[in-house]
C-alpha cells in the first residue's frame, strides 16, 4: 500500500509540475507545446549522465536539468515559435512546428541514449537510478525523492505566487499575459519576460525528469507515453491556469496510479496497459462537458461575486470619478 | 509643406496653409528646449518642436492605413487630431509607439529619431502613450498596475495626482467604472514624467462629467509642466474648443491641419468630416 | 529468378508512394480543404489495417477448416494454410478483398463521424489535442489487446497475391497498389473540382459565409470527415495487405500522421497536385536514405534511424519558416467558382 501512495504522490507531483510549465507556456504564445515532455526527457539523461557517468550525486542533476532543459526551451521559443508568430503563421503551424521539434527531440534524445550506452557502457534504456537514493530511516523508510519531490511541488506553488503576486516583476509578468502591447507601451520589455518563462518552464521540466528517473525508470520513448497525462492535467485543470495546472496535474496523477490499482482489484491485471487512456477519458470528457477545466468552476463563482461587488459599489457611487 | 491636402478646394483656405505651413512661434520665445538639439529636422527647425512625422506610411500586414502623412506637435500645446472612423487617427499614434508597420516615413521626437525603436524602448525617449481601450491590466489590482511601471515600493506615490483613487488601491481593475479606470490609466502614464503624451480618446464612453473631469486633467497637465500633448478624438467639439492645433485627417491622409477656430469656420470642411450641420 | 536490387528498390517505392498517396489525400481533404487539423490520422489508418489482420482470417474460416488452428496463436501456420489455399483458388480474393475492403471503409467512415463529434466542438488547438489522443488510444488498444492484432509482436496476414507467380508477385503488389491510388487520386480531384468541393474551402475560409448562402457547415464537416476517414482506412488496407501482416507499434504517431502533413505541407495544401509532388518527393528521399543507410551503420555510435526524427523535424520546422505554402500554393479561390456551386 505504501508504494502505491509513493507511486501515486511522486508521480502525480512530477505530473503537476510538468502540467505547472505546459500550462505557462501556453497562457504566454497560446500554443499547446507538444514537446513539452522532451524537457523532462533531457532532465532524464542529464541525471543518468551526473550520476552514472560522471559519478556525482544524482541530486546534482537537479540544477544541471533545470539549466539544460531551461536552454532548450529558450531556444524552442526564441528560435522557432517566435519566428513563426513574427510571420504570423496560423496556430496550426505553430501546433505542427511544436510536433516537428517534438520528432526532432525523439531524435537526438535517443542519439543521446544510444551515445551513453555505446560509449560508457552504461544501460540508458528502461533505467532506474532508484537504488542511488538515500532511504532515511532505512529499508522501508522514507525514500529521499519523494520529499524532494513533494518539497519542490510545494516551493513551486508557493515561488509562483510569491513572483507573481508580490514582485513587480511578476506584475508585469502577468500584465504582460494580460495585454502584451499595453505592457509594452509602459516600457516593459515583454521579450525577456516571455524568454524567462520559458527558460522556467522548461528547466522545471527538466527537474520533473529527474526526479521522475529517481523513482520511475528514463527512457525516451517515456516522451510521447507522459504527453497524454500532462495534457489532461493541464486540460482538466483549465488550460491557462497555473494553480488549475497543479490541481489538475495532481488529480490525472493519483487517478492514474490509484485508479488503476483499484481497477486492479475489481478486474484483474489486464487493465494494467489500459492505464494510459485514464487521462485520455478525464481530458476529452473535460473538454466535452466543462471546457473551461475545474478553475472555470472556481473562477466563475469568483466573478460573481466581482461582479456583485461592483454593482453594489455602483450603486453606492454612480459612475463618478471625483468626488 | 507640413500639411498635405487631398481637397482640391483647399487652396481656398487661406488660414489652413498658413497653419498648415511651418507654424508661428507662438510660445513666447520659450528657452528650456529639450536637451537633445532638433536642429537635425532640417528645414522645420523649431526649439519647441516635440515630434515631427515625415511622409509616413503604415498599415498592418497588407493593410495599409496611412498613406504619406506628415504631423507635428509643440511643446507646451496640445495637439488635437479629428476625423471619422477609419480615417486613420489612431494609426497615427500607434505608429509613434511603434505598434503598426511602418512602411516609409520618418518619426523624429525631441530631435531623436524613433521610428523603427521597438515599443516598450519608446517610454524612455520621454513619450507615453495611452490607448483607447484596454489601457490598464484588468486583473491586477490598481497597485498593482502602478507597480508595473513603478516598483512596488513607489506605486503608492503614483496615485498622488489622484487621490480620487485612493479607496480603491487593492481592487482589481476590472471592479474600476469607466471614469476611473481613464484615470488608473493616466497615472500609470504619468509615472515616467513624460514630455510628450499621447491621449487616444481618452473620453470615449465616458459620461459627459467624467469627461470634463479628464479633459480637465489633461488641460493642467499641460499648463503646469509645458508638455506636449496629442490627442485623438472622435468627439470634435471637445476637441477644438480645447486644443491649440487640429489635424484632421480622411482615410488616411490629412485633409486640414492648423487653427481649430479656422477648421470650424470652414463650412465646407465642418460638414464633410466632422459632421456638422452647416447653419 | 530473383529481383535485381534496383528493381526491388523502384518496386517498393511505387507501393510506399502509393500508399502514401491515398493517405496524404485524406488528410489533405480534411486538413487542407476542410480545415481540420487532424493530428490523429494515424486512428483510421490504423482501423483500415486492424481490419486486415481479422477480416480475411474469419472469411477464410467460412471457406476452409482452419483444423482448430487460431489466428494468433498460431499465426504463421495458418497462414501459411490460407496463402496455399489461396494459390488454388485465387477467384475467392476477389470476395475476401472486396468485403475487407468494404469493412475497412466502413469502420473508417464511423470513426471519421466520431472525429468529427469534436472537429466542430472544439476550436483550433483543444481539437488538435482531442484528435491526437484518439490516435494514439487506438494504438494503445492494438498493443494490448492480443486477440485483436497479436499485440506487441503482431500478426501476419494472408497474402492476397499467393496466387501469382512469385516472381511477378512483388511488383504485381506494387502496381496493383499504384492503381488503387490512381483511382484515389483522381476521385478526390473530381471531389474538391465539385461544388461540395469548393463549399468545403469556403467552409475552412468562413463558416458565416457558407451560412449566409444557406449551407450548413457541420453537415458539411461531418461529410468530410466521414470521406477522409474512409479514405485513410484503405490506406491502412493497402499497408497491410502490403507488408503481409500487422503491427500495432508500426501505427505511430511519426509515420501516419507527423509524415503525412508534413507531405501535404511541403507539397502545397488544398492542392492535389500539391500532395502528389510532396509526398513523391519524400518518399524518394526517405527510400534513398534507408538504401544507403547500411553504408554509414557502424560509422556513427547511435542507431541510424534517429537521424530520421532529427531530419525529418528539422526539415518540416525549415518549411514552416521558409515555404510555408509549400512547392505548389494553393490556387486562391474565385468568388465565382462558389456561386456556380
Amino acid at each position: 500500500m505504501t508504494i502505491i501512495l509513493f507511486d501515486g504522490l511522486i508521480y502525480a507531483s512530477v505530473l503537476a509540475v510538468l502540467c505547472v510549465g505546459l500550462s505557462l507556456t501556453y497562457k504566454i504564445t497560446s500554443v499547446p507545446n507538444f514537446a513539452h515532455t522532451s524537457f523532462a526527457i533531457l532532465g532524464m539523461y542529464m541525471a543518468l549522465i551526473m550520476s552514472k557517468v560522471i559519478g556525482l550525486s544524482v541530486y546534482v542533476a537537479l540544477p544541471v536539468a533545470f539549466a539544460a532543459s531551461g536552454a532548450l526551451a529558450l531556444f524552442m521559443y526564441y528560435g522557432i515559435i517566435r519566428i513563426l508568430q513574427k510571420k504570423k503563421s496560423s496556430l496550426i503551424s505553430l501546433i505542427i512546428a511544436t510536433l516537428a521539434f517534438d520528432m526532432f527531440m525523439i531524435g537526438v534524445l535517443n542519439i543521446i541514449a544510444d551515445g551513453v550506452r555505446n560509449t560508457y557502457r552504461v544501460n540508458s534504456r528502461d533505467f532506474t537510478l532508484r537504488s542511488l537514493d538515500t532511504v532515511i530511516g532505512g529499508d522501508g523508510g522514507l525514500p529521499l525523492v519523494f520529499i524532494v519531490t513533494i518539497v519542490l511541488l510545494a516551493g513551486l506553488a508557493l515561488g509562483l505566487y510569491f513572483l507573481l503576486y508580490r514582485t513587480s516583476f511578476g506584475m508585469s509578468m502577468r500584465g504582460a499575459i494580460e495585454n502584451e502591447s499595453l505592457a509594452q507601451t509602459l516600457g516593459i520589455n515583454t521579450r525577456t519576460i516571455f524568454c524567462f518563462a520559458w527558460f522556467l518552464s522548461g528547466g522545471l521540466a527538466g527537474m520533473a525528469g529527474v526526479l521522475m528517473a529517481m523513482w520511475f525508470q528514463g527512457d525516451p520513448s517515456l516522451a510521447a507515453i507522459m504527453l497524454p497525462s500532462i495534457f489532461a492535467g493541464s486540460i482538466v485543470g483549465g488550460f491557462s491556469s497555473i494553480y488549475g495546472a497543479i490541481l489538475g496535474g495532481l488529480l490525472v496523477g493519483l487517478s492514474e496510479v490509484v485508479g488503476t490499482s483499484v481497477l486492479i482489484d475489481l478486474l484483474g491485471y489486464w487493465v494494467i496497459p489500459y492505464r494510459p487512456v485514464i487521462p485520455f477519458i478525464a481530458m476529452i470528457a473535460t473538454l466535452l462537458v466543462l471546457p473551461g477545466g475545474l478553475i472555470q468552476l472556481i473562477t466563475k463563482y469568483q466573478k460573481r461575486r466581482k461582479t456583485m461587488m461592483r454593482k453594489s459599489k455602483e450603486e453606492e457611487e454612480g459612475d463618478s470619478v471625483g468626488t | 509643406m507640413a500639411s498635405r491636402n487631398a481637397l482640391g478646394s483647399s487652396g481656398e483656405k487661406p488660414g489652413a496653409e498658413r497653419h498648415g505651413g511651418a507654424p508661428l512661434d507662438t510660445a513666447h520665445g520659450k528657452t528650456d528646449a529639450p536637451a537633445t538639439s532638433p536642429a537635425a529636422q532640417g528645414g522645420n527647425s523649431n526649439s519647441n518642436r516635440a515630434i515631427e512625422i515625415k511622409d509616413l506610411v503604415c498599415g498592418y500586414g497588407k493593410n495599409q492605413v496611412l498613406h504619406g502623412v506628415d504631423f507635428s506637435a509643440d511643446l507646451s500645446k496640445i495637439t488635437a487630431i479629428v476625423g471619422s472612423n477609419g480615417s486613420g487617427k489612431s494609426t497615427m499614434l500607434k505608429a509613434l509607439f511603434g505598434l503598426c508597420d511602418v512602411k516609409s516615413g520618418s518619426i523624429h521626437a525631441l530631435g531623436r529619431d524613433i521610428t523603427h525603436v521597438p515599443t516598450h524602448s519608446i517610454l524612455g525617449y520621454g513619450i507615453s502613450y495611452m490607448a483607447q481601450r484596454k489601457n490598464v491590466f484588468q486583473d491586477l489590482t490598481l497597485r498593482e498596475n502602478l507597480a508595473v511601471v513603478t516598483g512596488l515600493r513607489n506605486a503608492e506615490q503614483a496615485m498622488d495626482h489622484f487621490p480620487e483613487l485612493l479607496p480603491f488601491l487593492d481592487r482589481p481593475a476590472v471592479t474600476l467604472s469607466g471614469g476611473q479606470r481613464q484615470l488608473l490609466a493616466m497615472a500609470m502614464v504619468l509615472v515616467h514624467k513624460p514630455r510628450i503624451m499621447l491621449f487616444d480618446e481618452p473620453t470615449a464612453a465616458l459620461s459627459p462629467k467624467n469627461a470634463d473631469i479628464i479633459i480637465g486633467k489633461i488641460k493642467d497637465l499641460n499648463a503646469q509642466h509645458e508638455n506636449c500633448i496629442v490627442l485623438v478624438e472622435q468627439n470634435v467639439k471637445h476637441a477644438l474648443r480645447n486644443c491649440d492645433k487640429v489635424y484632421l485627417l480622411a482615410s488616411g491622409n490629412v485633409v486640414y491641419s492648423g487653427d481649430p477656430a479656422t477648421l470650424l469656420d470652414d463650412k465646407d470642411l465642418a460638414s464633410k468630416y466632422l459632421g456638422m450641420t452647416p447653419q | 529468378m530473383a529481383l535485381s536490387a534496383e528493381l526491388i528498390f523502384l518496386g517498393d517505392l511505387i507501393a510506399i508512394f502509393s500508399i502514401y498517396l491515398v493517405v496524404n489525400l485524406s488528410l489533405n481533404l480534411e486538413f487542407g480543404f476542410g480545415g481540420v487539423p487532424n493530428f490523429g490520422k494515424v486512428l483510421a489508418v490504423a482501423a483500415g489495417a486492424f481490419v486486415v489482420g481479422t477480416i480475411p482470417f474469419g472469411v477464410y474460416g467460412l471457406m476452409l477448416d482452419y483444423g482448430g488452428l487460431e489466428p494468433v496463436d498460431d499465426n504463421i501456420m495458418l497462414v501459411h494454410q490460407i496463402n496455399a489455399y489461396i494459390a488454388e483458388n485465387p477467384e475467392t480474393v476477389f470476395v475476401v478483398f472486396a468485403i475487407t475492403l468494404i469493412v475497412a471503409v466502413g469502420v473508417g467512415g464511423l470513426l471519421g463521424l466520431v472525429s468529427a463529434y469534436p472537429a466542430i466542438r472544439l476550436r483550433g488547438d483543444y481539437l488538435a489535442i482531442t484528435l491526437l489522443a484518439f490516435g494514439e488510444i487506438i494504438r494503445i488498444v492494438g498493443i494490448n489487446y492480443t486477440p485483436l492484432v497479436g499485440g506487441t509482436l503482431g500478426i501476419s496476414v494472408p497474402d492476397m497475391l499467393s496466387f501469382v507467380p512469385n516472381e511477378y508477385r512483388f511488383l504485381t503488389a506494387s502496381f496493383v497498389l499504384l492503381a488503387f491510388a490512381g483511382v484515389a487520386y483522381l476521385l478526390v480531384a473530381r471531389f474538391t473540382k465539385s461544388p461540395v468541393g469548393r463549399l468545403l474551402r469556403a467552409t475552412r475560409d468562413d463558416d458565416l459565409a457558407l451560412q449566409t448562402l444557406g449551407r450548413d457547415p457541420v453537415k458539411v464537416k461531418f461529410k468530410v470527415m466521414m470521406l477522409a476517414g474512409m479514405l485513410g482506412a484503405v490506406g491502412g488496407v493497402m499497408y497491410a495487405s502490403y507488408v503481409e501482416g500487422v503491427v500495432a507499434f508500426g501505427y505511430d504517431r511519426l509515420n501516419w500522421t507527423f509524415l503525412p502533413f508534413v507531405m501535404i505541407i511541403v507539397g502545397g495544401m488544398a492542392n492535389n497536385k500539391g500532395v502528389l509532388v510532396g509526398t513523391f518527393l519524400f518518399v524518394v528521399i526517405r527510400k534513398l536514405v534507408i538504401y544507403y543507410n547500411d553504408s554509414l551503420d557502424g560509422l556513427l555510435p547511435f542507431d541510424i534511424i534517429w537521424l530520421d526524427y532529427l531530419a525529418l523535424g528539422g526539415l518540416m520546422i525549415l518549411v514552416l519558416i521558409f515555404r510555408p505554402h509549400g512547392i505548389i500554393p494553393e490556387r486562391p479561390q474565385k468568388a465565382k467558382d462558389l456561386e456556380k456551386g
